[in-house]
């Protein structure tokens, strides 16, 4: 786990539980894709519940973003895309930062945070 | 009309055990049924664990996940019961069908049948069997008709 954010107040976990969390979704998305009925199967896109909708994207190098968000939020897809333009802009792009190393880049934080700011404000 | 493939189907009861799996349309098969089923259950566990830690609410209520190819959906009863269904990823939300097939079909050929003790293996039962087919078949059907009108909008 490299990056983690809330964008709106809810109860914030220690960090352990986050990379906990992480982990078990890495492997959950690996378990999903093995019992795939259908072959050649990806892991978990989209993952439904009461309370909310967590979006996850895959990119070829094995990263995966994943975004939690409120049940009835749609285009994420497109969302997670626009995050991946900006993590390769303001992270890899970054000449100090150093890859599976935590993310400090000041940027890749502020134009995250104007980005969600902007679809929490629809 | 888009045709809705129904891909596989596991029941589940309290202690995890495999009640009843049925497969229609299976191109990827598991490595042995005992295995695909334990892995299944492994997997529905860590699901509503996740689901339960990660809700803003705290609250558990896991759905469905969808992946590329396939779309799991979830239901769960009051005595802990699990229904799960693989179909094919662009379908809605089948958990209302579910629900049904639990009190239409489950309770009344299952629960009802004075030869079956709960909690075992559901087998030999030609009504549940006929029933689960049917029913599976009309959704095939009933749904497609369903995502066609929501792609419209």
């Amino acid at each position: 786990l490299v990056f983690q954010q809330d964008y709106v107040s809810i109860p914030k976990l220690p960090m352990n539980e986050y990379l906990r969390l992480a982990s078990t979704f890495h492997s959950m998305y690996a378990i999903s894709s093995n019992l795939s009925p259908m072959p050649a199967s990806s892991g978990i896109e989209v993952l439904e519940a009461d309370s909310f909708k967590l979006q996850c994207f895959q990119t070829p190098t094995g990263t995966k973003f994943f975004l939690t968000t409120d049940p009835n939020h749609n285009n994420l897809d497109e969302l997670l895309r626009k995050v991946y333009e900006l993590y390769a802009d303001y992270v890899l792009k970054n000449p100090f930062y150093e890859l599976e190393m935590p993310i400090r880049c000041e940027l890749w934080d502020y134009h995250l945070e104007r980005l969600f700011a902007a679809e929490n404000s629809k | 009309l888009p045709c809705l493939m129904i891909y596989n189907f596991y029941l589940y009861n309290i202690k995890g055990q495999c009640l009843y799996y049925e497969e229609w349309n299976r191109r990827k098969p598991g490595t042995t049924p005992v295995e695909d089923q334990k892995l299944m259950f492994g997997l529905l566990y860590s699901l509503r664990a996740f689901t339960t830690k990660v809700s803003p609410k705290g609250t558990e209520g896991f759905h469905s996940y969808k992946t590329s190819k396939y779309k799991l959906h979830y239901y769960e009863t009051a005595t802990g019961l699990k229904f799960v269904l693989n179909t094919d990823p662009h379908v809605g939300d089948l958990r209302e069908c579910l629900r049904i097939l639990y009190s239409s079909i489950y309770v009344e050929y299952v629960v009802k049948n004075p030869l079956y003790k709960t909690g075992q293996p559901i087998t030999g039962n030609e009504l549940f069997n006929q029933n689960l087919q049917r029913f599976i078949r009309s959704l095939s059907q009933f749904n497609s008709q369903q995502i066609f009108s929501t792609k419209k909008k």
